[in-house]
C-alpha cells in the first residue's frame, strides 16, 4: 500500500485497513462475496424459472424480488450484526492483545482516535456492503420494489447500522478502561452486541416495511404533539443515540488517557435525553384536538413510564459515580497535595452531575405533567393540581436521593462489585416491598407506597386529567383526513375520587418515603465517618 | 528532570506505592530495583501518566502529571514489561503508525524510522512482519517505536526479562547509547547485575516504599563499613576454622562464611591490610585467594532491604 496517500489519513484508519484488509484478504473477500452472490443468484433464478405459469417479465420480477429480500437480509446481517460486533471488540481487542497501553500514550486526539476506531472497525462490513449495494439497487428495480420502502429500508440500514456500531464502540470503550476487570470475558461482548443489533433490526423492521404503511391507515407517533410517521421518529432517535454513543466513546478515551473531563457534556446528555423522552410521552390535548392514539393508556401511565426510565438512569449514574474506598482515599488525601485536590474536583463533578441530572429529571416531570393539563376547563380535582405535582416530585426526589446514598453506603463496604451491590440491593428491596404491598388487602398500604410509581398511581387515581381521560366521544370522521377516523379525548368527570382518601394516601406516602430516605442518609453518614477514620488511621500507620 | 513528592497509589485497600519522594536528574540512567511486588511497575506507570496516583505529585520536565497528560506523553516514552504488537503489520507499517500517531511530521517519518531502526539495530528488518520477529527484536522494536517522537525521558519496565544473553548485551549497549545521547532513563529490574553495568543511580524499593536512593558509588559508600574482603579456601572445614580464628579480631566486621568463601569488612589502613594478608596466608595453607572485593548494587540491596514483597 502506498504510504504517500496513507500519511494524509487518520493513522488509526490506516492501521485498521492494513490489519483487517491487506490486499490478499481484500481479493479473497471480493471473490468469496462474488461466488456466494452467483450461487444465490443461480438458486433464485432456478426457482423463478420453474414458475412456468408466469410470463417472462413476471419471472424476472419474481427473481428480482427474491434477490432483493435475500440481499436485504445480508445487508442487515452485515450492518446490524457484523459491524457492531467488530466495533464492540475494537478497544477490548487492544486490551487482550496487549497494545492498549501504547494507544493510551498516543498523541492522537481522543476524537481522532474514536473516529479511527469507528471507521476501522467497520471496514470489512462496509467493503462487503459496498460490493453488494449496487446489486441490491438493481434487484429492487427488477423486483419492482416500492421506491418509498426502498428508501426507508436503505435509511434504516444506514442510520440503524451506524447507531448499533456507535453503541458497540461505546460499550467497548466503557469496558476496557485502565482496570483489567472485564478483559477475560470481554470477547463475548462482540457477539452480545451483534445479537442485540439483530434483535433491534427484527423489532423495528416492521416500521420500515411497506405493509405497515400500505393503505394509508397506520399508527402515527407523536413528538411534542406533532404527528410523525414512526420510521422518522425511530431514525431520529437512532441518530440521537449514535451521536451520544460516539460522544461517550470520546469521553471514555479521555478518561482512559487520564485527561480531565468536564461535567457539562454529561449534563447536556441528560437534558437532551429528557427532552426526547418527554417529547415522546407528551400529552397536550384539548377538546378541539382530535387524536387517535395518544390516550390509549391514561396519561399517568406515561408519567409512570417517564419515572421508570429516569429512576433507572439515575440508579446507573449513582452506581457509576459512587465513591468506593479507593476514591475516598483520594478525597481524604486532598489536604496534602495539589494533585489530590484536582481529583477532588473530579469527584465533586461526579456528585454535581447526579444532582443536575435529578434536577433535569424533575424539570422534565413537571413539563410532562403540565402537558396533560393543557385543557383549561375548571374541572374539579380531589387534590389541587400543583400539590399533586409537588407530591410526585417530592416522593421521586426522596426515593432517588435515598437510593443514591444507599448505593454510596454499599460502595464503602467491601463488596466485590462495589457500588453495583447497592444497585442490586435497591432493586431487591423494591421487589420485596412490591410483593409485601400487593399481598395486603388495602392496595394503598404504606409498604406499597414506598414505591414512587405506586404512589404516583395512587394519588392520581380517578383524577380527571391524569387517570380518567377517556376517549369518550363518538368516533368522528374528519374531512381533512379521509383515511382516519379520529377519536375525541377529554377529561372524564363522571366519577371523582374521594378527596379525603387521596389526601391521606398523599401524606402517608410522603412520610414513608421521607423516613426511608432519612434512614438511608443516617446509615451512609455513620459508615462515611467510620470509613474516614479507618482510612486516616491506615495512612497514619 | 523527574521528581515525585509524597507519591502514593492504593489498589482499593492494598498499598502499591507509599509516600515516594524521588528525583532523577537530566541525562541520568536510574535503576529501579526491588523484589517482585515492590511497586516498581506501578511507579513507572504513574510516571508515564498511565495510572492515576492516589495522592502526591509528579513532575516530569516541569510538567505536572495529571494536569497535562498529552504534554507529558510528548516528552515521555514508556516500554512496558509485557506488551503485544500488531503482528500483521510489517516493521515499517508498525513504525509509520506510531510515528503518525505521535504527530511526527509526514515528511520526517521515513527519516525518523530509519534513525530509530539504526539505533536499535533493526534496519535489516524494515519489511519483515512484526509477527516473525524474535523476542529480543520485538523488545528492540518497542524501544524503537518509543523513540520515534524523541522523548526526553524513557521509562523501561523490566526490559531484559525473557531475553537471551546476546539480546541482553545488545539491550545494555542500547541503553548506554541512549544515556550518552542525553535521554533520561528510568529502568526497572529485579535482575541486579544487569543494572549494575549501566546505571548511574539507583532507587531501591520494597513494599511500596523507597528504602534507599542515590548515586551508585554513594550508596556503596554508605554500606561499606570498611574494606570489603573475600578469602577463598579449598574446603569448607578450613573456611570455618579460619572464620573462627578471624572472628576474634577487632578490625574485621560483618564476617560471614559461605561454603568455601569468607566475606568481611576490614577496618584499617593499607599496611594493616597487607599484614592481615600475610598472617592469613602463613597460618593457613588452604587459602586459594585473598582479595579486596568490589561492592555492587546487589550488595547495597542485600544490605538495606528486608526483601519482603507488598
Amino acid at each position: 500500500m502506498d504510504s504517500n496517500w496513507t500519511t494524509r489519513l487518520n493513522p488509526e484508519i490506516v492501521r485498521s485497513l492494513r490489519v483487517t484488509l491487506p490486499p490478499r484478504r481484500l481479493l479473497f473477500i471480493t471473490l468469496l462475496t462474488m461466488a456466494l452472490l452467483l450461487v444465490m443468484g443461480g438458486v433464485a433464478w432456478n426457482d423463478a424459472a420453474t414458475r412456468t405459469y408466469l410470463s417472462a417479465g413476471a419471472r424476472l420480477a419474481y427473481f428480482g424480488r427474491s434477490i432483493y429480500w435475500v440481499l436485504t437480509l445480508v445487508l442487515f446481517a452485515l450492518l446490524f450484526v457484523l459491524v457492531p460486533a467488530t466495533a464492540a471488540l475494537s478497544f477490548i481487542q487492544e486490551k487482550v492483545r496487549g497494545t492498549s497501553l501504547f494507544q493510551q500514550m498516543v498523541l492522537l486526539s481522543p476524537f481522532r482516535l474514536a473516529v479511527g476506531k469507528f471507521i476501522g472497525s467497520g471496514l470489512v462490513g462496509y467493503f462487503i456492503a459496498a460490493l453488494i449495494f449496487p446489486l441490491f439497487l438493481i434487484a429492487a428495480i427488477t423486483g419492482e420494489a416500492d421506491p418509498a420502502q426502498f428508501v426507508r429500508v436503505s435509511l434504516f440500514l444506514l442510520v440503524g447500522g451506524l447507531c448499533c456500531q456507535a453503541v458497540g464502540l461505546f460499550i467497548s470503550a466503557a469496558l476496557s478502561g485502565p482496570g483489567d476487570r472485564f478483559v477475560r470475558g470481554g470477547l463475548l461482548i462482540g457477539p452480545a452486541v451483534g445479537g442485540a443489533g439483530a434483535l433491534t433490526a427484527i423489532a423495528l423492521y416492521r416500521f420500515f416495511d411497506h405493509q405497515f404503511y400500505s393503505g394509508g391507515i397506520f399508527d402515527r407517533w407523536n413528538f411534542y404533539g406533532v404527528e410523525l410517521e414512526p420510521y422518522i421518529v425511530i431514525l431520529d432517535i437512532m441518530i440521537f443515540i449514535a451521536v451520544w454513543a460516539f460522544a461517550g466513546t470520546v469521553r471514555r478515551i479521555k478518561v482512559s488517557q487520564l485527561i480531565p473531563v468536564r461535567p457539562w457534556p454529561a449534563w447536556l446528555f441528560f437534558a437532551s435525553a429528557e427532552a426526547v423522552v418527554a417529547g415522546l410521552l407528551w400529552g397536550g390535548y384539548s377538546p378541539a384536538a382530535y387524536r387517535r392514539d395518544i390516550f390509549e393508556n391514561p396519561p399517568v401511565a406515561r408519567l409512570i413510564l417517564y419515572l421508570v426510565l429516569n429512576w433507572i438512569a439515575l440508579m446507573i449514574l449513582a452506581g457509576s459515580s459512587a465513591l468506593g474506598r479507593g476514591r475516598l482515599r483520594e478525597w481524604w488525601s486532598a489536604g496534602q497535595d495539589e494533585l489530590a485536590l484536582f481529583q477532588r474536583q473530579e469527584i465533586k463533578n461526579a456528585m454535581t452531575t447526579f444532582l443536575v441530572a435529578l434536577g433535569i429529571s424533575l424539570a422534565g416531570l413537571a413539563a410532562l405533567w403540565a402537558s396533560f393539563h393543557t385543557y383549561a376547563a375548571p374541572y374539579g380535582q380531589s387534590v389541587p393540581a400543583g400539590i399533586q405535582l409537588a407530591a410526585i416530585a417530592a416522593c421521586f426526589t426522596f426515593t432517588v436521593t435515598g437510593m443514591a446514598v444507599f448505593i454510596q453506603y454499599c460502595a464503602m463496604q467491601r463488596f466485590r462489585i462495589g457500588a453495583w451491590a447497592g444497585v442490586a440491593l435497591t432493586v431487591l428491596f423494591y421487589v420485596i416491598v412490591g410483593v409485601i404491598g400487593s399481598s395486603i388487602a388495602n392496595e394503598n398500604n404504606t409498604a406499597a407506597l414506598l414505591n414512587p410509581l405506586v404512589y404516583t398511581a395512587a394519588i392520581t387515581k380517578d383524577d380527571p386529567y391524569m387517570d380518567k381521560v377517556r376517549c369518550t366521544s363518538s368516533v368522528t370522521s374528519v374531512k381533512a383526513d379521509p383515511y382516519m377516523d379520529k377519536v375525541r379525548c377529554m377529561p372524564d368527570m363522571t366519577s371523582l375520587p374521594e378527596p379525603g382518601g387521596v389526601w391521606g394516601t398523599l401524606i402517608r406516602g410522603l412520610i414513608a418515603e421521607g423516613v426511608l430516605a432519612l434512614g438511608c442518609f443516617g446509615l451512609a453518614c455513620v459508615k462515611w465517618r467510620k470509613t474516614e477514620e479507618e482510612i486516616l488511621r491506615e495512612r497514619r500507620s | 528532570m523527574v521528581s515525585t513528592f509524597g507519591l502514593s497509589k492504593y489498589y482499593e485497600t492494598t498499598p502499591a506505592v507509599r509516600d515516594v519522594d524521588l528525583y532523577v536528574s537530566r541525562g541520568e540512567i536510574c535503576g529501579l530495583i526491588g523484589p517482585n511486588g515492590a511497586g516498581k511497575t506501578t511507579l513507572l506507570k504513574m510516571l508515564a501518566g498511565l495510572l492515576r496516583p492516589t495522592s502526591g505529585k509528579i513532575e516530569v520536565d516541569r510538567i505536572e502529571v495529571g494536569a497535562e497528560p498529552k504534554r507529558l506523553h510528548e516528552i515521555v516514552g514508556y516500554v512496558p514489561d509485557t506488551f503485544g504488537l500488531y503482528d500483521e503489520l510489517s516493521v515499517r507499517q508498525f513504525l509509520e503508525y506510531f510515528a503518525r500517531a505521535h504527530n511526527v511530521a509526514s515528511d520526517k517519518v521515513r527519516k525518523r524510522i530509519a534513525s530509530v531502526l539504526e539505533l536499535t539495530n533493526l534496519s535489516s528488518k524494515l519489511e519483515a512482519a512484526v509477527g516473525s520477529l524474535s523476542r529480543g527484536m520485538r523488545q528492540r522494536l518497542v524501544i524503537a517505536k518509543t523513540l520515534l517522537h524523541a522523548p526526553k525521558v524513557l521509562l523501561l519496565d523490566e526490559p531484559a526479562s525473557g531475553l537471551d544473553p546476546l539480546a541482553r548485551i545488545e539491550l545494555r549497549d542500547l541503553i548506554r547509547e541512549l544515556g550518552r545521547m542525553g535521554t533520561t532513563l528510568v529502568v526497572s529490574s529485579h535482575i541486579l547485575t544487569e543494572l549494575a553495568d549501566f546505571c548511574t543511580s539507583v532507587v531501591i524499593m520494597e513494599q511500596g516504599h523507597v528504602i534507599r536512593s542515590g548515586r551508585v558509588d554513594e550508596l556503596i559508600e554508605t554500606i561499606r563499613g570498611g574494606t570489603p574482603l573475600r578469602i577463598e579456601l579449598v574446603d569448607e572445614a578450613a573456611a570455618r576454622a579460619l572464620a573462627a580464628t578471624l572472628s576474634g579480631r577487632d578490625d574485621l566486621k560483618n564476617l560471614s562464611v559461605n561454603r568455601l568463601t569468607i566475606d568481611c569488612a576490614f577496618q584499617g589502613d593499607r599496611a594493616a591490610l597487607a599484614e592481615l594478608h600475610r598472617e592469613v596466608v602463613l597460618a593457613n595453607a588452604s587459602v586459594v585467594s585473598f582479595y579486596e572485593r568490589r561492592l555492587t548494587i546487589e550488595d547495597v540491596f542485600m544490605a538495606v532491604g528486608s526483601h519482603k514483597v507488598s
